[in-house]
């Protein structure tokens, strides 16, 4: 049973708490179609903070089952790398 | 099989409606961020990775990869691949200053397992401080970025001009 606001796969899991740890990211979940939901950057974003647009240079698109979630996870970590802003 | 790095620019940013054709196309080993896609795909060499990428883009009517970014945030497994003459073992020492002069750039992201360095700054320590002689990008990545250039080209001239342009390339 995975709980909400947990994201199924573990090392995915793991890279949205690193994200989530941060003042200025914000894990938005929608589950739409294959997306679990969006990793946000609220100083690049354009729009709600709780929500993920296609297309908007802040919003990473986060799938329900990727394929490796190690893979995923990692550019998860490259997203947060991006937008570190100082 | 390895696995292999590498972001690309898309010619626009997908639409809602788009991004689960996307998955179904093959590209659950990306990830979307605006118009950028971050990917990490298994493929014997890079090139056919980015070609497979490009190839499932395009079954999106209307989307189609430009070209490829040089990204600055790796591991240093992506590291090692970029450079060709290192293993992630040998930068991974570097790194924890267990060979080398010490030094070596810190990481961007540190998760305890995940380390995330700048690859400017990875190539700049290894000209100062071992001299070694390092490219900005890797040639795989150049090569593969003029590629798609010429694509998007020939693609907005025109059918004929792409025509020409595939067998100007070899390619039928």
């Amino acid at each position: 049973m995975v709980s909400k606001g947990r994201h199924p796969k573990t090392p995915v899991a793991k890279a949205l708490d690193a994200a989530k740890g941060l003042d200025h990211l914000n894990v938005v979940e929608d589950h739409k179609g294959h997306r679990w939901g969006w990793v946000i950057c609220l100083t690049c974003h354009q729009g709600q903070p709780d929500r993920g647009y296609p297309g908007d240079p802040g919003s990473f698109t986060v799938w329900s089952t990727p394929e490796p979630p190690e893979g995923h996870a990692k550019q998860i970590h490259r997203f947060v790398a991006r937008h570190q802003h100082y | 099989m390895p696995t292999w790095n590498f972001q690309l620019r898309l010619n626009r940013e997908p639409a809602e409606e788009e991004f689960d054709a996307l998955f179904e196309a093959g590209l659950s080993d990306a990830g979307f961020e605006g118009s950028l896609i971050d990917v990490d795909r298994e493929a014997p060499s890079l090139l056919e990775a980015v070609s497979g990428v490009a190839e499932q883009i395009r079954t999106v009517p209307g989307l189609r990869a430009v070209g490829v970014e040089t990204q600055d945030a790796v591991t240093l497994g992506d590291a090692a691949q970029r450079l060709g003459r290192r293993t992630t073992e040998s930068l991974r020492l570097l790194a924890d200053g267990k060979r080398g002069p010490g030094g070596f750039p810190r990481p961007l992201v540190d998760t305890g397992k995940v380390r995330v360095y700048s690859w400017a700054e990875i190539t700049a320590w290894l000209r100062e401080a071992l001299g070694e002689d390092v490219p900005d990008a890797s040639r795989e990545l150049i090569l593969a970025d003029h590629a798609l250039r010429l694509a998007d080209e020939a693609e907005r001239a025109g059918r004929t001009q792409a025509e020409a342009v595939r067998h100007l390339v070899g390619s039928h």
